[in-house]
Order: structure tokens, then sequence, then C-alpha cells
């Protein structure tokens, strides 16, 4: 999908358009805790949605870093909803298969997604697995506090699932639709 | 004075102190819970799919509302996810349409009846200080406390009407009626670093440290925490990361629930004491 209608497709999500009320001042980049680790601050990452510079904004790690603390957005004068903003941005790079350089969070997001849907709920030991299975390392570096957790009867073994999970299957359509990330 | 629990998904797994604790403390204050099958709140899928986040979210408050009785949830993500559902649904019929078909599907429908409240709200604005006050048998002396709200508690303010969002005062009152002193610490209301654990772990460690660092210089003994999420971030990642590392000294964090139930006197064992990674025992020694 090319700039222009990624940048459409972005206006017409809830909220979306909350963007153009953006009058740069700044605000939401001061707020932010991680503003100076991100690649674009939501304000400078705001100017380049307006402009139309889709892929950049999709492929930076700034909507990744983003740790939904709402601190920008109780301080933005035009409320711009900016959290809300981060969430579709992210909704949007997996959709498209865009990841940024630091491509395990979306696999993580996927793992928990996934789980849900299969469960209705978050089973540990199963995000464990199957996050586990893209990359190894993490989980190998995260055994000791798993063991720790289980002596202390503090992580659950055996999956557990809502009665009738299914329930959640208007998630299935949702997510037939995505790709995974590359 | 009676609701539905909502532990969400990870207070069974790493938190079920905080589950014992909170039961203890409101079976004291006479508080009934009923239990519901619930399931996810909808905040992990909030990064992938909107209208899945929402669904989830507002199945859980149709399931409530099915049988007329408001949430308590002693998670902040979990308040915060279902808050929002909630406002959305409110605000946006066409979405409340969509939602509502899904849910039609197995009897449920969301109306807006019922309201979701964290852990604290109820215990200020239902329960009340009075009361809490009441049931304290043995007040703290000279313990200070650096109380951490939690983000998803506080903002959006218009969305989740905890308390004024910049200038919030709850947590710190609660903590008072326990005879505890409230530090003023200048990061009180900043991310606990936990979003990021598992993904960015440098990062998330940072932000935990600079709070850790700021609540010890503003002289707290411990932290106190009414947030599932802050408390595995203060506690089992602390112990694991900072502490087993050898990277800082300890700054314990105690869950509210715990705090006000051995100044009620309450059996230790019921309020999970032990189960904390980073020791909280020497809290009793400031009971009088």
């Amino acid at each position: 999908m090319d700039d222009r209608r990624l940048q459409l497709k972005f206006y017409e999500t809830h909220d979306g358009k909350d963007v153009l009320k953006c009058i740069q001042c700044g605000t939401c980049s001061g707020s932010c805790p991680l503003s100076d680790k991100m690649d674009y601050a939501p304000r400078e990452l705001f100017a380049l949605i307006r402009d139309g510079e889709m892929e950049a904004v999709l492929r930076s790690n700034t909507q990744w870093y983003c740790v939904s603390c709402y601190q920008c957005m109780v301080r933005c004068p035009q409320e711009i909803p900016v959290t809300d903003l981060m969430y579709i941005l992210k909704q949007m790079a997996i959709e498209q298969g865009i990841s940024p350089k630091t491509a395990k969070m979306p696999d993580l997001y996927m793992t928990f997604y996934r789980e849900v849907l299969k469960k209705g709920r978050l089973t540990e030991a199963m995000l464990m697995i199957r996050y586990g299975m893209k990359h190894p390392t993490d989980t190998l570096s995260n055994a000791f506090l798993a063991v720790k957790l289980l002596k202390r009867r503090r992580l659950e073994i055996i999956p557990q699932s809502i009665k009738e999970p299914k329930r959640i299957s208007y998630l299935k359509s949702a997510d037939s639709e995505r790709t995974e990330t590359k | 004075m009676k609701f539905a629990l909502f532990l969400g998904c990870k207070i069974p797994f790493y938190l079920a102190h905080y589950e014992s604790s909170s039961r203890a403390v409101l079976k004291t204050l006479g508080v009934e819970l009923v239990d519901i099958e619930f399931n996810c709140c909808g905040y992990p899928i909030r990064n992938l799919d909107f209208e899945s986040f929402l669904l989830s979210a507002a199945r859980n408050l149709a399931l409530a509302e099915r049988q007329n009785i408001n949430i308590l949830t002693p998670c902040k993500c979990c308040f915060g996810s279902l808050k929002h559902a909630d406002y959305l649904l409110r605000e946006n019929d066409s979405l409340k349409d969509r939602i509502n078909s899904v849910l039609q599907e197995e009897g449920l429908r969301w109306e807006g009846r019922v309201e979701a409240k964290h852990l604290l709200s109820v215990l200020f604005h239902e329960v009340g200080l009075k009361t809490i006050k009441a049931h304290i048998k043995h007040p703290y002396d000279g313990l200070k406390i650096a109380a951490h709200y939690g983000c998803h508690a506080l903002r959006p303010g218009k969305i989740v009407q905890f308390d004024n969002p910049l200038e919030p005062s709850i947590f710190e009152r609660l903590v008072a009626v326990t005879g505890a002193e409230s530090v003023d610490w200048s990061m009180r209301l900043d991310c606990c670093g936990n979003p990021l654990w598992g993904k960015n772990n440098p990062l998330s460690l940072d932000l935990m440290r600079k709070k850790l660092s700021n609540a010890s210089q503003a002289g707290a003994d411990f932290l106190c925490a009414a947030c599932t999420y802050c408390q595995i971030q203060f506690d089992t990642v602390q112990e694991a990361e900072l502490i087993q590392e050898g990277k800082r000294e300890e700054m314990p964090s105690i869950l509210y629930p715990q705090l006000l139930g051995l100044a009620f006197g309450l059996d230790g064992k019921a309020l999970g004491i032990e189960c904390n990674k980073v020791d909280i025992s020497s809290v009793q020694e400031y009971l009088s």
C-alpha cells in the first residue's frame, strides 16, 4: 500500500483524524518518559503522518516504545488522544507486515492475541512456549525466573481456558485477515 | 455492598497473594464478592485490533450487567481497559450496535448499566475512610510509604474518573488512614516500566530504577502499589534483575491490601506476606 493510501486508512480509523488538530507544541514529546529513545518523538511523528510519510512512520520504533502511560494525553492542549493513536499505528504496522527494528514486540503482542483467541485469557506457560519458538534466546534468559516462580508456586503450568473460549470467536475473523510481520 | 471480582489474567498466576489479601481486607470491611467467569480485559490485544479489544472488555461488562452487579478489579490495567470500553461504547452508537450484535449470539448485551471500579476507589468512595479507620487495630508508627499510583487508573482522567489525573490524593489518604506516612516524591505518577518488560528490558529497567531511586531519596521505607503490572515490576522484576544482579539496594513493594490487612490485625499468611519476592516482613516491625 502506498503512503497516500496508508494515510487515508489512518484518517479513517477511530480517532485517526484527530492528528489534524495537532498544533506542534511538543507537549506530548516533553511529557513522554521515552521520547529521547524514539526514532521520532510524538510531535515529529504527527508531522510525518500529516506529510504522508507513512512508511517511515510505520517503520519507526516510536509506537512500540509507547508505554501507554497517557502522560501526553492528559496534557495535550488540543485533547488529541495521543496514546490511542499509537495503538492504531501498531495495529497498522502489523497489518501491513511492516516491522520496526525492534521486531520482537509485534511477535509478543501476536502471541498474546492468539492465546486470548484460543482460550479466552492468557496463560503464562503457553505464552512462553509460543513466543519462545520465535525467540529462543529470550526464553532461555527467562528460564531461571520461571524456576524461581515455580518454587513459590507463582507460575501456572497447566493452561487454563475459560469454559467457552469460542465466545471470543469474533476475534478470529480479524485474525485471518492479518499477515505475519516480516 | 456487593461486587463481582475481576482478577484479570495475571493475578492468578503471578500474584495470588494480591487476590487473597484483597479478599481478606474486603471481607473484614463487609464487602461481598461474587465470582463470575470473566475473560481477558482486552488490554493486551489493544495493540492488534481495536474492535477485538472492545469486544473482549465489553463482554466482561455485559456478564456483570446480566447479574446486575458492579465490577471491582484490583488491577489498574484491567480497570483502565474496562473504563475505556465503557466510554467508547457510550460515545459511539454504531460501535455499540456492532459489539452488541456479537454479544447477542450468547444472549448478552451491553447497555452501560454497571460500572467497573478499582479496589482503591471502592475503599475510598464506597467503604469510606471512616469505616476503614474503625477497623484499624494496629496503626503503623513511623513507617514511610511511597504510594505509586499506576498510569491506567489515573489517566486519561476524562475516561477513568479515578481521581484528579495531575494532582491525585486518594492513595495517600488511604495510606494515611493506616497510620503510615506518605512521602512526597516527584515521580509518583510516572510509569513503572512494566509495559516494556520482555520487549525492551534495558529501557524497562531504566524506568523502574529511576522511580526506585526517587522513592528512596524521598525517604520511603516501602513502595506501595495497587496494580498487578506495577507490582510484578517492583517485586518480581526488581528482585530478579536489580537485586540478584547486585545493581541496587532493595526498595520493597507492598500491595495496598497487604498494608491495610496487617493494620487490621489480619494473619500475615492470609495476606501472603511471605509471597513477595523482595522481603516485606520487616513492615510488621512498624505496627503498634
